[in-house]
């Protein structure tokens, strides 16, 4: 009778070891799960800001307010005007319309610095327009080139140059 | 003794089993209801990150109608920002004319660049096939019938796939329109400008028993100068429906009446179902334009300062623009439409003397 008590009792605790054991491989599935998911998550992110840059990229190469215009009045692509570059740049740093400027174009640039350099031909007296810059300080920067050209419709002289956007990364 | 300690260790044995199955069960179903949740916050922001990628390249596009293919969710519009089942995005100040509420698993997007002579910004106009739109004016209103010709024009009118679903209907046919169980119904209305505000319009009996929220109504007054060219300007009436199956005007939120200029305004008025909508699109608007005139003053003083081969530039006719734009009101929009053929004869002067364009 009483080996009978003691086999029982050995059973309900085999059960409870098995038991112990199941949640503990399910708890290290879990955290072994949960490490992918966020590094899955850390690559979307990074992903998603190379995308955003590429986007506000793509729309300053469109913007109106910078683009040559063909004789049809249409924006071509890729060229900034050289006059528009400087007055934008001029109106960027006038008080009466820095705010109004800073306000409008948060949307497009956000937190960022963003510069057009000619660089070819090297003697042509232009060197870099600033044409926005709020570029949080202390942070990691990532930063992303494209090739355009400025056009000075004065003399129709094409120059090749990059734009430049020195996003904070957040 | 022993046999009644048999029978409570099967039975404790059997309570043992079930709590531990509950529990397990319930672990187990708190990680599936998580795992649902994320899945479906993940495929949301998938969804509104392929939705800005798409809005980003209307803001870079030319005249074109697309449709774009989306799982089956719920698109809110409440400017300036966005919501596709519930989850939030700001449109980052791009102008995308659309009705506050649809629901489907398709959209179109149709782009236009908002030309004044001189490119400002590209509208983009939203619609789902769930949203209906009739045109109602007299057959032989020809600015009415080009407006629905150009929307026509963008689509196959044969396809049973239309874009956009609009219809021409004659004023005396109007109670002859169907409630077809659209999810959205927009009336617009082209009246005569008689100096006049317009009175509310007639509500088609077929669409009086709707809820309020899914019949709206625009009435287009055009001026009468306003309708040749591509410079065509007016004013716009909105209007909502009452409980008491009418129309009133849509003045809850600020107001209810405004101007366009330009053709691309008045689509954008026809896309939008709510005053509000249209009255923070068209001060955004407004806002460009000022901007971008100044750029142009200030790029017309450097070229007159470089005296480009004796060529002069009008910076003076761009800040009477830019004072016009900031304005905005009717003197400002009265000041757009003086100003804008000045500046197109100043470019095409400038050009028949070789000298660079004006913008």
């Amino acid at each position: 009778m009483k080996q009978k008590n003691k086999s029982a009792q050995l059973q309900i605790g085999e059960t409870i070891f098995i038991l112990i054991i199941f949640f503990i491989l399910l708890f290290i599935g879990l955290i072994f799960y949960s490490k992918v998911e966020m590094n899955s998550i850390a690559n979307t992110k990074q992903l998603d800001a190379e995308r955003e840059i590429l986007k506000s990229a793509l729309e300053i190469i469109y913007l109106p307010e910078l683009s040559c215009m063909d004789l049809s009045n249409e924006l071509s692509e890729g060229c900034f005007d050289l006059y528009k570059l400087e007055a934008f740049t001029d109106l960027t740093q006038d008080p009466n319309y820095e705010r109004t400027m800073r306000l409008e174009y948060y949307d497009l640039f956000a937190d960022s610095k963003v510069t057009i350099n000619v660089t070819f031909p090297k003697d042509s007296g232009i060197s870099e327009f600033v044409i926005y810059n709020r570029l949080v300080e202390n942070v990691s920067i990532k930063k992303t080139f494209i090739p355009v050209i400025v056009k000075d419709p004065s003399n129709e002289q094409n120059y090749f140059g990059y734009l430049k956007i020195e996003s904070s990364k957040k | 003794m022993a046999d009644k300690r048999a029978e409570i260790e099967v039975q404790f044995n059997w309570i043992f089993v079930l709590v531990i199955g509950a529990l397990i069960l319930g672990f187990f179903g708190t990680i599936i209801y998580q795992q649902k949740s994320i899945s479906e916050t993940k495929t949301t922001h998938e969804i509104l990150s392929r939705l800005d990628t798409v809005f980003t390249a209307s803001s870079t596009s030319k005249d074109k109608l697309e449709r774009i293919e989306t799982p089956d969710v719920e698109f809110r519009f409440n400017y300036p920002d966005y919501f596709v089942d519930g989850q939030r995005q700001n449109l980052k100040g791009k102008f995308i004319f659309a009705p506050s509420y649809f629901k489907g698993s398709s959209f179109s997007i149709w782009v236009k660049s908002w030309n004044l002579d001189f490119a400002i910004v590209n509208f983009a106009y939203v619609t789902n096939p769930t949203v209906r739109y009739y045109i109602i004016a007299d057959s032989n209103d020809p600015f009415a019938n080009s407006i629905n010709e150009s929307i026509e024009r963008k689509q196959d009118r044969d396809s049973p796939e239309n874009l956009i679903r609009m219809d021409f209907i004659e004023q005396e046919d109007m109670n002859k329109i169907e409630d077809k169980g659209y999810e959205r119904v927009r009336l617009i209305y082209f009246q005569e400008d008689n100096g006049d505000a317009p009175s509310a319009p007639p509500m088609p009996s077929s669409l009086s028993s709707r809820p309020n929220s899914e019949v709206s109504a625009l009435v287009v007054v055009p001026s009468p100068t306003g309708e040749d060219g591509d410079l065509a300007f007016g004013k716009l009436y909105f209007y909502k429906k009452n409980n008491q199956g009418q129309f009133v005007s849509d003045d809850s939120e600020g107001e209810s009446s405004f101007s366009y200029v330009g053709r691309e305004l008045l689509y954008g008025a026809i896309f939008v179902d709510k005053a509000a909508a249209y009255q923070y699109l068209f001060n955004k608007a407004m806002n460009k334009l000022e901007i971008i005139s100044k750029i142009y003053e200030q790029r017309a003083d450097m070229m007159n300062e470089d005296n480009i081969e004796g060529c002069g530039y009008p910076s003076q006719d761009f800040q009477l623009l830019s004072e016009a734009a900031k304005t905005s009101n009717v003197e400002g929009i009265n000041g757009i439409i003086g100003i804008i053929p000045v500046l197109a004869e100043s470019n095409e002067r400038l050009s028949a003397w070789s000298c660079p364009p004006l913008y």
